[in-house]
């Protein structure tokens, strides 16, 4: 097991470094000039050399990535002298728009993009899941065909435009709910549930489409098993029959796919946050492209991308707790 | 073991095509009332694309004409009239500010929408069906170059991703780049599926029968695998259509897709938002469009499914 779990930490690592490169290459390459990004528009030639030097612009690719990687381990200090600008690690590159470390700005996000991916994941996980096994089990019942028809519209529904129609219903129409602000749950429990209320729909809106589909699926296929019909054979109770011989394994590839979408909005829920205001790790990335801030842009990219990853090794870990054959294969 | 020739007449273990059989298939398709309506759906988004100029000249306007007598500079420049300025002039309204044509837009938009959908569907399918038709037919060092690679490109954080890509590449046609992106970051999924059936199908007898008659390795795979692959491969194609369309849109939303003048939906809508408390119709018509759009093509690809693949259609 430990042999196991030190072979994926080790390609999880190997992963998160490929990436890190490909999306090193991607800004460093490309035509856009980050010394002209990080000073805007206005800016003399004679500042934009200086800002080059300033960022390491001058030395090879090769040598930048090096540095990069150096500053996310130990800190990095940009330019000499009194202009000298200190982050310290994990240095993920220093937005000079801002005058911030990219690392400080994404801390400084995470809690709202959490309290969003969290909400919404219970919300999605409760409603899709017990959808896909109240259908499975009243497979073409008119509760099926509704719930089907449902997911499916749920699963098509473009995130900004649930979010609109959202707040312009619930908000500007009927005056139910405040526009959504970053309150932190323990300043105001209430005020916090009122803003993020309407993130958690449009987010869970998706989600549970897709999860009640796939539950039905699997459920389907685990009630037609030979070990469930020898489970009611053998004269267990319904009840337990449907928990612990057609659930079980039917949830299987939820937590794969959970562990993954998790993850990825727990990286920001780009849109989400956009149309809605709210100050996440999303929300940081649109605003970064608009603005060209490409430190942030790289920063939150590799950030997300992380969360992918080790949300990925945390579901296969978990696996291997649940099922010792993976830890053979694998 | 006595040296005996394989019997002449196809026996029983000959696969059973599964390869999609055309007339069949659109005769299970329209047997189901969903999958008609989303296919006449479809047909029609179509034709509305292809006629887009068409359109656009029976109605009187043009996608990129500003109209400033159909908004009210008092009012900040909302269109004048009910519904976002409908009118017999303007039958879905215009734009607030510019008082462009909402109806010419929308049916343009169409076109940008589903031809970067459908060319995206086209790369990621020539790809995932290459590279995993080499992968499941060679096995080896291929199937694992190509495996790894598949794994790495699906644990990236596709959108961020394409985000960081397309913003990265100020002086690229947009729609060109669009549709790179998106069928590079797509074929992974396509060749997954290609790799397995591909495995399954280089094991069979009637590729062992093709060998042993001195059929070339190309032959093979050209002749024997790939055409028993259009079943899994059209299935998935279908599914992968609406969510390049809503991606594209997404993109396009967040700034980084479809350039403007030239419309889109995502764009229409992103333009929307600072409008939608004032003048809803202006999101809800491009949204309306774009979520029958993503919803038609899903039911079409669950019906294409539930018709090509057995297991699928006992649920």
């Amino acid at each position: 097991m430990i042999l196991y779990v030190l072979r994926r930490l080790a390609a999880t690592a190997l992963i998160l470094l490929v990436i890190c490169a490909a999306t090193f290459a991607i800004f460093y390459l490309m035509p856009a000039d980050p010394a002209q990004g990080a000073c805007g528009k206005a800016c003399s030639p004679e500042r934009i050399a200086e800002i080059r030097t300033t960022l390491g612009l001058n030395h090879s690719v090769v040598v930048q990535f090096r540095d990069y990687l150096v500053g996310i381990v130990a800190g990095r200090t940009y330019g000499t002298g009194a202009q000298a600008v200190h982050c310290p690690a994990p240095c993920l590159g220093f937005s000079f728009q801002t005058d911030q470390p990219v690392w400080l700005m994404l801390t400084d996000r995470l809690p709202v993009s959490i309290s969003i991916a969290l909400g919404a994941a219970v919300l999605w996980l409760l409603v899709g899941v017990t959808a896909g096994v109240i259908s499975a089990l009243r497979r073409g019942s008119l509760w099926d065909r509704a719930a089907m028809t449902a997911a499916l519209g749920g699963v098509s529904l473009p995130v900004y435009f649930t979010a609109l129609v959202l707040q312009y219903l619930l908000v500007v129409k009927l005056g139910l709910l405040p526009y959504p602000q970053a309150i932190p749950l323990t300043a105001d429990p209430v005020g916090w549930v009122q803003s993020m209320v309407m993130p958690w729909i449009t987010l869970a809106m998706l989600y549970a489409g897709i999860y009640a589909r796939i539950t039905r699926g699997e459920m389907l296929d685990s009630l037609g098993q030979n070990y469930v019909r020898t489970a009611r054979a053998k004269g267990l109770p319904e009840p337990t029959v449907l928990r612990r011989h057609a659930l079980r394994p039917a949830l299987m590839p939820i937590v794969t796919i959970f562990g993954m979408d998790l993850g990825a909005l727990l990286g920001g829920a780009l849109i989400t946050e956009s149309v809605f205001g709210l100050p996440g790790v999303g929300k940081l990335a649109a605003d970064a492209i608009n603005s060209a801030d490409q430190p942030v842009i790289l920063g939150v990219t590799l950030f997300a991308a992380a969360f992918v990853v080790i949300a990925n090794v945390a579901v296969d870990l978990v696996y291997a707790l649940l099922d010792p054959r993976v830890r053979a294969v694998g | 073991m006595t040296a005996t020739l394989p019997a002449p007449v196809p026996s029983s273990d000959t696969p059973p095509r599964i390869g999609p059989d055309e007339t069949s298939l659109l005769r299970r398709l329209l047997a189901q009332r969903s999958a008609t309506v989303a296919l006449a759906v479809v047909v029609l988004l179509v034709l509305i694309a292809l006629a887009a100029p068409l359109i656009a000249w029976a109605a009187g306007s043009s996608p990129t004409e500003f109209h400033s007598d159909a908004v009210d500079p008092a009012l900040g420049g909302l269109p004048r009239g009910t519904g976002g300025g409908i009118s017999t002039q303007h039958w879905l309204g215009v734009e607030p500010g510019s008082g462009r044509d909402i109806l010419a837009r929308v049916v343009y938009g169409a076109r940008v929408s589903l031809l970067i959908a459908l060319l995206a569907t086209a790369v990621s399918v020539a790809l995932g069906t290459a590279l995993g038709l080499a992968a499941g037919f060679f096995g080896g060092w291929t199937d694992t170059v190509v495996g790894r690679l598949m794994d790495l490109l699906m644990s990236f954080p596709a959108l961020i991703f394409m985000i960081a890509l397309i913003s990265a590449a100020p002086g690229v046609n947009r729609q060109l780049l669009l549709v790179v992106v998106l069928g590079f970051f797509g074929w992974p999924y396509v060749g997954r599926i290609v790799r397995g059936q591909a495995m399954v199908l280089a094991r069979g007898e009637f590729v062992a029968a093709a060998r042993v008659l001195g059929a070339s390795r190309r032959a093979l795979l050209v002749r024997e695998v790939l055409p028993n692959l259009s079943g899994p491969v059209l299935v998935v194609a279908t599914m992968s259509i609406p969510s390049y369309v809503a991606t594209e849109a997404g993109l396009s939303f967040l700034g980084v897709g479809v350039r403007p003048p030239t419309p889109s939906w995502g764009q229409m809508i992103a333009a929307a938002v600072p409008w939608y408390a004032a003048d809803p119709v202006y999101f809800l018509i491009p949204g309306g469009f774009l979520f029958a759009t993503v919803l038609a093509f899903n039911v079409l690809g669950d019906a294409v499914r539930d018709a090509l693949d057995p297991r699928s259609r006992r649920r």
